[in-house]
C-alpha cells in the first residue's frame, strides 16, 4: 500500500511516517506543499492521501479538489486541521474528502483509522 | 629616511591637519572594529545554528520515536532513548534545544504521544530548567519559562506562577495568566479571585481560543465574577459569559444594567441582547424603564423585545419610550413596536406635533428601500 502525507509541519510528518512504518501499514512519502504534492499525484498513484488544510502553494481541500474532479479518482483522503471549525469539516467532506482528524491528534487513533480504510478498500 | 618617520611627519603637519589625521586614524580603527564585531557575530551565529540543527537532527529521531510508542512499551526501549537525549544535554543550549523540540511535537499531538513526551520532559529533568526561569532577572526568559511549563502542562508549577500575577512587567503577568487557565486541571479560574491586573483584549483572544478547545459544559461559569472588585475581571466574565451562551447568567446580567459602571452595563445589555430568548422578556420589559438615561442601552434592549417580546403584555413597558428625549432610542422604540403589534394604537396619548414625528417614523420603519 502506497501512502501520501501532505504537510508542512516536519514534526507532524515525520510522527505519522514513524507510526506508519511501526505499524506497517504502507510504504510512506512525504510533501511539503501543496505543489508538489499536485506533481506527486500526477506522476504516482496512492492508496491513501493525509493531508494538512494549511500548506503553502494550494491548501488540503485544494489538493481533493484536484484529486477528485481533476484527477477523478476516488483515492482516499485524510484532513489535517488544526481548526475543526464546523465550515471547515463540512467543506472538506463536500469536497470528498473520506476522514476529517483535527490537530492535535492522537496518533493511535490516526492508524487505526488508516488500517480500517485501508482494509476496506 | 627621516622624512618618512612618524616624528618627522607630526612636526611637518600643522596643529589642525594633525587633529584631523587622529580623527580619521580613531575613525578607520573604529570602522575596521565594527567589521570584525560583525563577522564575529554572524560568525557566531551561524555556529550557534548549525550546532542547534545538529541537536535538533538528532533530538527529532529519538523524539518521533518516543512519542509513537504504545503504552506498554519495553522499558529497555524507553530507558536507551532517554540516555541517548541525556548525552546530548549537559549544557544549557542543548536542554533549550530539547525543550522547545518537545514542545513543538506535543503541540500537534494527543494521548498516549503526548503523556510520551511529558514523561521524557520529566524523566530528563527538564522541568527544572524551565523553573528555573521563572526566577531569571530577564523577562524575556521568565516568560519563556512560564510558556514552557504551560505548554507542558506542568501543573505542579502553578503556586510559582501564582505569584508572577502581579509581575511588575505586563508580559509577565499575560503570560502567567494564560499558563494558569491551561493549568488548571478543573477550569476553576480560582486565581481570577484575588486577580488586580488588568485582562488585556489580548489574553482575553488567547483565554477564549483555549477554552474554545475544551468541553463548553466544563467551564466555570463566568457569573461568579460578575461583581468582581477588579473591573476587568467583571468585563471579562461578561463577554466569556456571551461567547460561550451561558444563557443561565441572564438573571445576573440584568442586574448588572442598573450598573453604575456604565460600560460595564452596556456590556450586559449586549449580553442579552445576544443570548435572552422569550422567558426573560418580561424581567427584561420590567427593567426597561431603569435605562431611560442610558442611550446605548435602551436601543440594545429594545431590539432585543422587538424579538422577544408578547404583544399584549410587554408593549406597555416600550410605549413610555415614545417620548424619549432622543431620536435613536425613539426609533428603536418605533421598530420594536412595529414589530410587536404596530405603534399607532400607542401614539394617542401623545401631543399633536410629536404624533407627526412618530408617524413619519413609522414609514421609515415600514419602507422596504429604507430597511
Amino acid at each position: 500500500m502506497k501512502i501520501l502525507i501532505c504537510d508542512d509541519d516536519e514534526a507532524v510528518v515525520s510522527m505519522i511516517r514513524f507510526k506508519l512504518t511501526r505499524e506497517k501499514l504502507g510504504e510512506v512519502s512525504v510533501v511539503n506543499n501543496g505543489r508538489d504534492a499536485k506533481a506527486i499525484l500526477n506522476d504516482m498513484h496512492f492508496d491513501l492521501v493525509i493531508t494538512d488544510i494549511h500548506m503553502p502553494y494550494c491548501s488540503g481541500i485544494e489538493i481533493t479538489q484536484y484529486i477528485r474532479e481533476t484527477l477523478k479518482r476516488s483515492t482516499p483522503i485524510i484532513i489535517l486541521s488544526a481548526e475543526g471549525l464546523e465550515d471547515t469539516v463540512l467543506q472538506a467532506f463536500q469536497m470528498g474528502a473520506t476522514d476529517f482528524i483535527s490537530k492535535p491528534f492522537s496518533l493511535a487513533e490516526l492508524a487505526i483509522r488508516v488500517k480500517r480504510i485501508l482494509s476496506s478498500q | 629616511m627621516k622624512y618618512f618617520t612618524l616624528t618627522y611627519l607630526i612636526q611637518a603637519f600643522s596643529e589642525e591637519v594633525n587633529i584631523l589625521l587622529s580623527i580619521s586614524v580613531i575613525l578607520l580603527l573604529l570602522s575596521i572594529a565594527l567589521v570584525l564585531f560583525i563577522l564575529i557575530s554572524r560568525l557566531v551565529k551561524s555556529y550557534h545554528l548549525k550546532k542547534e540543527e545538529k541537536f535538533k537532527q538528532l533530538f527529532r529521531e529519538i523524539i518521533y520515536g518516543i512519542s509513537v510508542q504504545e503504552k506498554n512499551r519495553s522499558d529497555q526501549e524507553s530507558d536507551l532513548a532517554l540516555t541517548e537525549l541525556n548525552k546530548n544535554i549537559h549544557s544549557v543550549f542543548g536542554q533549550q534545544v530539547l525543550i522547545d523540540e518537545l514542545i513543538h511535537v506535543r503541540k500537534n499531538v494527543v494521548g498516549t504521544s503526548a503523556d510520551n513526551i511529558y514523561a521524557v520532559y520529566l524523566n530528563l529533568e527538564l522541568h527544572k530548567n524551565s523553573l528555573k526561569k521563572l526566577k531569571s532577572i530577564s523577562w524575556v526568559t521568565k516568560a519563556r519559562g512560564i510558556r514552557e511549563l504551560a505548554e507542558m502542562d506542568y501543573s505542579n508549577a502553578i503556586l510559582q506562577i501564582e505569584q508572577l500575577l502581579s509581575a511588575p512587567q505586563q508580559t509577565i503577568r499575560e503570560e502567567s495568566i494564560l499558563a494558569l487557565i491551561r493549568l488548571s486541571k478543573n477550569n476553576s479560574f480560582n486565581f481570577i479571585n484575588d486577580y488586580k491586573g488588568e485582562i488585556t483584549p489580548w489574553i482575553e483572544i488567547n483565554i477564549h481560543k483555549h477554552l474554545l478547545t475544551l468541553d463548553a459544559r466544563k467551564l466555570p461559569n463566568f457569573s461568579l465574577w460578575f461583581n468582581h472588585s477588579n473591573r476587568s475581571v467583571r468585563s471579562f466574565s461578561i463577554k466569556m459569559t456571551r461567547l460561550f451562551r451561558q444563557i443561565e447568567s441572564v438573571p445576573d446580567l440584568l442586574l448588572l444594567l442598573s450598573e453604575a459602571d456604565k460600560d460595564i452595563a452596556l456590556l450586559a445589555a449586549d449580553a442579552i441582547c445576544d443570548m435572552a430568548g422569550q422567558e426573560y422578556a418580561t424581567p427584561l420589559a420590567e427593567i426597561l424603564s431603569n435605562t431611560w438615561d442610558y442611550d446605548q442601552i435602551s436601543i440594545r434592549l429594545m431590539n432585543t423585545m422587538a424579538s422577544i417580546g408578547d404583544p399584549d403584555i410587554h408593549s406597555k413597558f416600550l410605549t413610555p419610550f415614545l417620548s424619549h428625549p432622543d431620536y435613536e432610542v425613539r426609533l428603536a422604540t418605533v421598530r420594536a413596536l412595529e414589530q410587536l403589534n404596530g405603534t399607532e394604537q400607542h401614539i394617542q396619548v401623545l401631543e399633536k406635533d410629536k404624533q407627526v414625528a412618530i408617524q413619519q417614523m413609522i414609514a421609515h420603519v415600514n419602507n422596504t428601500f429604507l430597511n
